[in-house]
Parts: structure tokens; C-alpha cells; sequence
């Protein structure tokens, strides 16, 4: 059988995220609800493609456990009017932290389809408090550890994979078999995350939508009264472990945020913007439960990342991926998701972020915003920031954390709890 | 059409008489651990009961800080154990080493089944290994 192809060419034509921060204290988004946030991203996106209200046809909506984080249940409608979109079609998903990579899927399935011309698609969350009950929504109290660990424990089947998976099980177990399979100790992983961490701050820094982290590591690490970061990176007290080998500062800082994209047909898009369409190639979904996690490779993982590649025009990744996106909520697929792809070689992915080439200007660059450490982790709207990252690198425009080679393919992947796994290539016209 | 049962239940009960089950695949041989209707090699929904030997090997674990929601909210170790009849399978490790990295430069390491109370009263119990070597 043949690659698969969309049945009609499709392609992004605008993207945009919010601000990063937390909602009760960032000055950007104080007293914020997911609406305006929601709003933020949707309507950048709409300048970003030149586009109004009347070109888009549909809106699809993701949000991360809205239940528990948003005190809202089947609420996709509540936010059309927030874009222009009144009584438009809507589609309401939650694929926890790859929601925003699965609404780019199905929109470009639902243009390829012929149904629909031009979509957007958006992904919201607050995860730093959540509404008052029978209360205007910007009134809210801090989300509390129950609540927190509640809704993670419904993001992993409860009939079968709990006992089982704590927090961060299933990640540590697929990294706990690649420092195995390739030889490495704990204390290379450290030093690679750390690495990694590094040019992550750097590009937040460069980043005017991000606001979790105002100073440099070192600054940072002075204040903590540590003459250098490496030091005050492996202290127990100011990034402890939380497993075998993930510390905190290696896991997704929660933020409160949202990121929107915009889908059209080719034919179309020639007709309502400008602006340089970023072709849709390839894209694939896939699904596994914790315990394939052992797997090495991860095969769901895999076989979705290798299935986007087929489809697209890439005969060599290695070559032709000249950047990628990886959803980096815990430091678990950094490596294993750019290795799957060809992106690394194997086992390439540690040594690589020890020697600090995953910043936008390194050898392989990767999470060009500063990723979901260091700009911070909406969650329904993570892995959408890295396409609008990828986007905007490929035009050219990504200002300061510009690429100096501007990339012509490149393949974002996300995860999501549960767990849902998607790829998408994106190409240059 | 196949007959729907209340597979779950089935399961955790069969933890309470001291057994670990899955369901067996007849046509395939595949056995489904925690168990489904279906087969999700073959595709057959002709699954027999079969009580396992409890062998597996430890393939790879977390031990992690963060508890394991709502069963505990101590630190614990998870591991992901290669069942002897083939199946991957995650479940608590009830003895972890100290030793961490010690343990990763051992794997695999065999384990046994253990079947642990979590709450007498309403007779809940569960799988956990306890490694061998």
C-alpha cells in the first residue's frame, strides 16, 4: 500500500499563543479567565494570517480535564462568541497535554474532508486556580493538591493502571531503558538535562511571552547562594528528585496560557490571506497505556512518528528535518522522540543537550519558545506553542530565537495523558 | 455476539481468593494482563479465564516521590515486568533496592507476585512483585 495523502492539500495559515504566566499574578493575564486567554491566542492568530471572523467556517476547542481545572463540562460553545464565531460549528476535545496537536489533526482532516474550507483550532487551560462554584469565573481560589493529583489520577486508567504509575512513572520508565540500552549513568542524564535546561532559559529569555522565569540560571543560582548552575541544579533542595532520575526543574513548569492555529485548503487560502501558507504533509495518532511504556522503542510512540514521515515527502530525516518540536512536560522524549524520528541519532540526544546544541542557535535545535520547562505548560495548549514556534521559524520570523538556517521541513510531536501520542510535518511552500 | 461480563470485578476478585488472572487467547495464545474482551493481537473475543504462574522479569522501574494516587501518596517504586507468559505488565515493586542505578545495571531481574491488601473491609486487594535477584 501506498503513503497516504490528504484527499485536498491543506496548510496553516496563521498560529499564535497567549502569554505564559499565572493568572492570579501575571500582569499580562491577571484576572483572566480561559476565555480571554482563549481569545488572545484565537484572535492572534487571526491577525497573524490576515483573516477575520467571517473566513473561518468551524472552531474546535481542547481543554486539558475541563471538569476538574475549569469547573466547565462540554463548554466548546461558551467560547465561540468569544471569536466571531457565533453559532458556528464547534468540536470540544481533551487529549491532556497533545489536545492541541490532535485539534490541528482533525482540523486538517476535517478541510482535507472537503466539509469545511478554513477552521481554528485552539487549545486553553488554567491550571494555577480553578473557578469559585455558582461565581463569575475571575473569581477563583488556588487549585490545591488533592484537586491536582485527582484529575492526574483519572488522566491514567483507574480499572488497570493504578496501583502502579506514580506521577511520573510511565516517562521514567522509558527513560530508565534508554540510559540502560545505551550505556549511560544517572549522572550523564543529569548532566544532559541540565544542558538542556540551559539553552531552554536562554531561549525563554529571548521570549516576550514568557514570564515564569524573569533572570538567567546564573543570577538565579546566586541568589541561591551557589557559585555556579550546575551545582545549584543538582542540589537536593533547589531541584530535588521526584524519581529515579526526573528532579522537578525536569519536568513542565504549569503555567496558564492557550495557543490557536489556523487550517485552510490550499485553494482557498490563495483567496482570504497573504500570508505564506506552511503545508501540512504528514500526520498520524496513536494510543498506548502505561505499561507499553516499557517498550523500547515505545512502539505507539514509533510508529506514529515514522507514520507522519512516510506520508510527507521525507525520504531521509536525518537530512531533511532541519527542526523539531518535542512535548517536553517531563525530560523523557526529548531524546527518544527526536531519535524515533531521525532527527538525532541514536542515542545522539543526551550528548547533544550536554553540549548544549538544542537552543534556537545549536546544531539541533529543539522547543525553540523555551518549551514547556521554561515558558511554562498550559497543558490543552502546550504542544500548539511549538507549532506556532515551528511556524513562524519557517517564515523567517521568529525574532530573536530565529533559526539562522530557516528551516524547510520539520515534524512536531506531542504526548498526552491517557495516553494519546500525534506527529505532523510541517514543509515550507 | 459475544457475551459481556463484568471483567473488572471478575479480576479483583479473583485477588481476593489469592489468584493472579488474565484471559487467555485460544485461537493466538496471547494472554491479556489486566484483562479485555477482545484479543489485541488476533482480534478474538473467545477468551478463557487462566491463572497465571506470577514469574516476570523486572524490565524497568520508577521510583518516584510522588506517590501512587489514591493507593498511597509515600514514595514508591513501579515497575514494568515482563510476565512469563509474555504479557508487559506495571505494578508496585514491595521491595525496592536502595540502589537504584545498581538495579538498572541488573535488568532484567526476576520477580515474584505478591497479592496485597488495600482495604479489608471492602475486600480490594492487588498485584505487586517482589524482585528475586
Amino acid at each position: 500500500m501506498g503513503a497516504k495523502r490528504l484527499a485536498r492539500n491543506v496548510s496553516i495559515i496563521g498560529a499564535s499563543y497567549s502569554h505564559m504566566g499565572i493568572q492570579a499574578v501575571t500582569p499580562e493575564q491577571k484576572d483572566f479567565t480561559e476565555r480571554e486567554l482563549f481569545a488572545e491566542a484565537c484572535i492572534g492568530a487571526m491577525e497573524d494570517a490576515g483573516v477575520e471572523p467571517k473566513d473561518i467556517d468551524a472552531y474546535l476547542v481542547g481543554h486539558c480535564a475541563p471538569n476538574f481545572f475549569a469547573k466547565a463540562t462540554s463548554s466548546g460553545p461558551h467560547y465561540g462568541d468569544w471569536i466571531g464565531m457565533h453559532n458556528k460549528p464547534c468540536w470540544f476535545h481533551d487529549e491532556a497535554c497533545s489536545t492541541s496537536i490532535f485539534g490541528l489533526e482533525m482540523a486538517a482532516l476535517m478541510v482535507a474532508s472537503g466539509q469545511y474550507d478554513c477552521i481554528i483550532t485552539a487549545g486553553v487551560g488554567i491550571n494555577s486556580t480553578v473557578p469559585l462554584p455558582a461565581r463569575p469565573p475571575y473569581l477563583r481560589k488556588q487549585l490545591d493538591g488533592d484537586m491536582f493529583w485527582e484529575g492526574m489520577y483519572y488522566a491514567v486508567e483507574p480499572a488497570y493502571d493504578k496501583p502502579g504509575n506514580a506521577g511520573v512513572g510511565n516517562s521514567e520508565a522509558a527513560i530508565v531503558n534508554y540510559l540502560k540500552h545505551y550505556g549511560y549513568s544517572f549522572k550523564d542524564y543529569d548532566d544532559a538535562m541540565i544542558g538542556y535546561l540551559k539553552s531552554k532559559r536562554r531561549d525563554a529569555l529571548l521570549n516576550p511571552k514568557a514570564h515564569l522565569f524573569p533572570m538567567t540560571f546564573e543570577e538565579e543560582a546566586k541568589s541561591a547562594g551557589f557559585d555556579n548552575v550546575d551545582d545549584y541544579l543538582k542540589s537536593p533542595i533547589y531541584n530535588p528528585h521526584v524519581g529515579t532520575v526526573l528532579r522537578g526543574k525536569y519536568l513542565g513548569s504549569s503555567c496558564d496560557g492557550a495557543s490557536a492555529i489556523i487550517v485552510c485548503a490550499d485553494d482557498i487560502a490563495k483567496k482570504i490571506t497573504n500570508r505564506k501558507p506552511i503545508h501540512i504533509t504528514g500526520l498520524a495518532a496513536g494510543t498506548n497505556v502505561v505499561r507499553d511504556w516499557a517498550e523500547m522503542p515505545i512502539s505507539a510512540v514509533a510508529d506514529t512518528i515514522q507514520s507522519a514521515i512516510r506520508m510527507s515527502s521525507i525520504a531521509d530525516p536525518s537530512k531533511e528535518i532541519d527542526f523539531m518540536a518535542v512535548h517536553d512536560c517531563t525530560g523523557g522524549p526529548i531524546f527518544q522522540n527526536a531519535e524515533y524520528a531521525g532527527y538525532y541519532g541514536p542515542g545522539e540526544g543526551i550528548k547533544l543537550a550536554m553540549e548544549g546544541e538544542l537552543g534556537f542557535d545549536g546544531k539541533k535545535p529543539m522547543n525553540t519558545s523555551g518549551g514547556r520547562m521554561q515558558l511554562g505548560h498550559p497543558s490543552a495548549g502546550a504542544v500548539g506553542i511549538e507549532i506556532t514556534e515551528a511556524v513562524r521559524q519557517m517564515r523567517g520570523e521568529n525574532g530573536a530565537r530565529q533559526m539562522s538556517r530557516i528551516p524547510r521541513k520539520t515534524l512536531v510531536t506531542g504526548e498526552g495523558a491517557g495516553f494519546s501520542t500525534a506527529a505532523v510535518v510541517l514543509e515550507n511552500a | 455476539m459475544a457475551e459481556m461480563k463484568p471483567y473488572i470485578k471478575t479480576w479483583f476478585d479473583y485477588f481476593a481468593e489469592g489468584k493472579f488472572m488474565g484471559l487467555k487467547c485460544p485461537k493466538c495464545g496471547k494472554v491479556e494482563v489486566p484483562p479485555y474482551p477482545v484479543c489485541n493481537d488476533c482480534g478474538s473475543t473467545d477468551m478463557e479465564w487462566v491463572e497465571l504462574s506470577g514469574d516476570a522479569e523486572l524490565v524497568t522501574f520508577s521510583h518516584s516521590a510522588m506517590g501512587s494516587y489514591p493507593y498511597t501518596m509515600d514514595d514508591v517504586m513501579c515497575g514494568w515486568f515482563r510476565l512469563a507468559e509474555g504479557t508487559l505488565f506495571c505494578a508496585n515493586v514491595v521491595n525496592p533496592p536502595d540502589d537504584q542505578e545498581e538495579l538498572m545495571a541488573k535488568l532484567p531481574v526476576k520477580a515474584k507476585v505478591e497479592i496485597i491488601c488495600l482495604e479489608e473491609e471492602n475486600n480490594i486487594y492487588f498485584p505487586a512483585f517482589r524482585l528475586l535477584d
